[in-house]
């Protein structure tokens, strides 16, 4: 990655002495040490050997890893920011970010800035002995020569060369820009040691570009002392490279540096055929030029109009995928939620089958039998003198009686709780007697109430009417004097009364039995108290006729105090409403 | 003559027909006739007489009860039986206008009650049996004596008078106490055949044998003697030409 990453280094060589300028542009790496040392202070590159690849979130990492992608800006913004944090001081860090401050720096030609970044880093890298310090050294001089100062340019780069690693790519580079130092201080020995020495470098590298460049200065040396024969040997080797590096502006210095040799020669075929292909190149370069800039400009436009349209699809992509989302989660849900339903569904379809079905093994098979049987105890209990039955006979009817008639209440309960809750129940409001309706719902309480020796004492006015339906009715004040019964002692006594209120009569059923602490009370929690008799009931039946009386517009209400007894109150409408 | 009620039996199971046939007689209600299929109840209805019909909603299975309603007079109450208490039963039985539902099993109360409140409500007079009103229906009162239901014709009745603010009714047989006004029966009962003799009791003309207009009495056919004021006299004879 190191290898492609910069093509900034800019060396001028001026022949002065025959007017003539050689531009000489020569490309400047990164070092191996550098390389190596950035390598071992970014924990990022560390990570990834094939580093830069991505910019990463850390600052340090950008800060290099942009300078490679050429994007100098930006990494200056970071180099500044990361530089002018003063919190930063690991030495190693410091040396490197200003390291490329100063390659920033030089790319932009602002050589004193750049100056001073490299002599804090060199000062930096001192501190620590860095490996890749030479380098700067060989940056640094790369800055006085640009500025012209030739022999502090040629200080710095003894310098370098003093500890220069053998075989680094930059080396031949360095070389040449020492040499071409001397040629400006006109100490033609050291330049042409150094310049030779750098053409070497080159043939070994095979570097066409830079053996072009090397031909035409030491051309320039030779030239500048005279030795015209070795110059134009040079010269025309460095044409032959320059051709075969196929750079113009090395083959336009070339050819004109031959153009004017000639000519001072005297050769004017020469130097006119060389000036001719010289203006040639310039045209081409003018020409390549106003193309490239042409398509620089063409480039940009699309460029622009790319990003517009990139942009509006950006846009409408995130809101397709944001929809379409939106609709597979909603659809992955529905079908989810379907599914779900569907398999409910039938579970609830065949519990509903087997649920019918044991309904009418609960009204027909069990219903009927139980109130016959309860129907047929009744009657020997209640036959008349003739064949009086003995006090166990009695004793045992009258349980067995008891038990029937709770079986078929609990019967009679699950069924009405069932369908009420389905709504399937029967219900017809009419206008009912109420007196007439208790006492319907007393009948089969009689046995009972003689049994356990209760005082049932009711007291309803003929003449009350209530808007009900008589079945719904008739369940709740079944399981409501059944539980008075229940839950009286022996010799109790159980009051029922009526009165009557506007438009609503209130029916208070009124035990003296254990009753219950109402605190403890719950409408889902029922039960629990044992009855005098010590048994438990299941709660439904209270909480069916809660629902029923509801159902029928009316109230049901509760209060006890316990060993006092309890009292239900059951308001109901007396008209239709 | 005082009458039982009388009860048409529209039930397929034995053993729920005599439960009704014991329970009915323990309540001195008699049974016109007792029909297990549809054929049969056709066969009844055109055979006998009675005042309210006992329909079990499933005979064999079947709606037949439904379908045995449509055939009964329409001034006939009649009651859905049935051991079922899903709403949707009653869905297909709601169309035939049942005077009462009564819920298998029952007491001897409730088929009572039913009962009652049935032939309160062809009359259009519910509520009127526990208040002691006697209930009018088809040529013959109804009313509640002794916790039992009797039914006297119009027919059978000799007079009733004012008693109090109630009424009594006599018959041959026994007076009947009726918690309505003298004002109120007149205006419900058929306008020729009972007449007001004076101002505290009105005679049923049938049962008239001889009339002394001088005497300002009538005398009925089982003798009793009625005093007719001469307030109403004119009223009274315009009914009648009198021979002198």
């Amino acid at each position: 990655m190191f290898l492609n990453s910069s093509k900034w280094i800019y060396v001028y060589c001026c022949c002065f002495l025959i007017s003539i300028t050689v531009v000489f542009a020569q490309k400047q790496e990164y070092s191996e040490e550098f390389k190596k040392e950035i390598l071992e202070t970014c924990p990022q590159c560390a990570q990834d050997t094939s580093v830069f690849q991505k910019a990463r979130k850390d600052k340090f990492h950008q800060s290099h890893y942009l300078f490679s992608k050429n994007e100098i800006d930006s990494s200056y913004t970071i180099l500044t920011e990361l530089l002018s944090n003063t919190h930063n001081k690991e030495v190693r860090k410091l040396y490197i970010l200003n390291t490329i401050r100063g390659r920033v720096l030089l790319r932009k030609k602002l050589f004193d800035e750049a100056k001073q970044s490299f002599e804090t880093a060199i000062k930096i890298g001192k501190q620590y002995q860095s490996p890749s310090i030479n380098n700067q050294y060989a940056l640094l001089g790369q800055i006085y020569f640009e500025q012209l100062k030739f022999s502090k340019a040629a200080e710095v780069f003894e310098t370098w060369k003093a500890s220069y690693v053998k075989n680094e790519h930059n080396n031949r580079i360095n070389l040449h820009n020492l040499g071409l130092c001397y040629l400006h201080l006109e100490q033609y020995d050291k330049a042409q040691e150094n310049l030779l020495e750098s053409y070497r470098l080159n043939q070994k590298y095979k570097d066409t570009l830079g053996l072009a460049r090397s031909s035409l200065d030491i051309a320039n040396l030779y030239y500048q002392q005279y030795k015209d024969e070795l110059a134009i040997d040079y010269f025309e080797k460095g044409l032959g490279y320059a051709k075969k590096a196929h750079d113009l502006e090395i083959l336009q210095n070339a050819l004109l540096n031959l153009a004017v040799v000639e000519e001072n020669r005297k050769d004017f075929s020469k130097a006119l055929k060389y000036r001719k292909e010289y203006e040639k190149i310039k045209d081409s370069i003018w020409n390549k030029d106003q193309i490239w800039k042409f398509a620089q400009n063409d480039k940009e436009t699309a460029r622009q109009l790319n990003e517009e349209q990139l942009k509006a699809e950006k846009k409408e992509k995130i809101f397709f995928i944001v929809i379409a989302l939106l609709a597979l989660i909603l659809l992955s849900f529905l079908s989810y939620f379907y599914l779900k339903i569907r398999k409910q569904h039938t579970i609830i379809r065949e519990l509903n089958t087997t649920k019918n079905k044991l309904f009418s093994i609960l009204t027909h098979d069990l219903k009927t039998p139980i109130h016959t049987l309860k129907a047929k105890l009744y009657t020997i209990l209640h036959q008349p003198g003739k064949n009086k039955l003995h006090e166990k006979q009695r004793t045992s009817i009258s349980e067995s009686y008891d038990l029937a008639k709770n079986t078929s209440l609990l019967i009679d309960n699950t069924l009405h709780w069932t369908l009420q809750s389905q709504n399937k129940l029967l219900f017809h409001q009419q206008k009912l007697n109420l007196s007439s309706i208790v006492a319907q719902v007393e009948y089969d309480y009689i046995p009972i109430i003689e049994e356990n020796k209760l005082a049932l004492h009711t007291d309803i006015d003929a003449t009350i009417f209530v808007f009900a339906d008589g079945n719904s009715l008739k369940i709740a004040l079944r399981n409501v004097l059944d539980n008075a019964i229940k839950f009286s002692f022996t010799e109790g006594i159980i009051n029922i009364k009526a009165t009557t209120e506007n438009n609503s009569c209130t029916l208070k059923i009124i035990d003296e039995g254990v009753g219950f602490d109402t605190n403890n009370f719950s409408r889902q929690n029922f039960s629990s108290t044992p009855d005098t008799k010590g048994s438990t009931s299941t709660g439904l039946g209270i909480q069916l006729s809660h629902e029923l009386i509801e159902k029928n517009g009316g109230s049901f209400e509760i209060s006890s105090v316990p060993n006092k007894g309890t009292t239900v109150s059951i308001t109901l409408q007396t008209n239709k409403t | 003559m005082t009458t039982k009620i009388k009860v048409l039996i529209f039930e397929d199971r034995a053993e729920d027909a005599l439960i009704l046939k014991e329970t009915l007689s323990q309540q001195h209600i008699e049974i016109a006739g007792i029909a297990s299929s549809y054929t049969e109840g056709i066969a009844l209805l055109n055979s006998v007489d009675f005042d309210i019909a006992l329909l079990d909603i499933f005979v064999k299975g079947k709606p037949e009860g439904i379908q045995f309603a449509n055939e009964i007079e329409d001034d006939k109450p009649f009651i859905f039986i049935t051991s079922s208490i899903e709403a949707t039963v009653f869905e297909e039985a709601k169309d035939t206008n049942p005077h009462n539902y009564l819920i298998k099993p029952y007491n001897p109360l409730e088929l009572l009650f039913a009962i009652e409140l049935a032939i309160e409500k062809s009359a259009a007079q519910e509520g009127a049996f526990s208040q002691k009103i006697p209930v009018h229906h088809n040529d013959a009162i109804f009313i509640k004596k002794n916790k039992a239901l009797v039914k006297i014709d119009l027919k059978n009745i000799n007079y009733i008078s004012v008693d109090g603010q109630y009424c009594n009714m006599y018959t041959d047989e026994q007076p009947f106490l009726l918690h309505t006004s003298l004002t109120q029966l007149i205006k419900e009962f058929p306008e020729t055949q009972f007449i007001r003799a004076n101002r505290n009791l009105i005679v049923n003309t049938d049962k008239i044998k001889i009339v002394y207009p001088d005497d300002n009495l009538i005398v009925l056919t089982n003798g009793e003697k009625v005093s007719l004021s001469r307030r109403y006299k004119a009223a009274f004879f315009k009914n009648y030409r009198i021979f002198k």
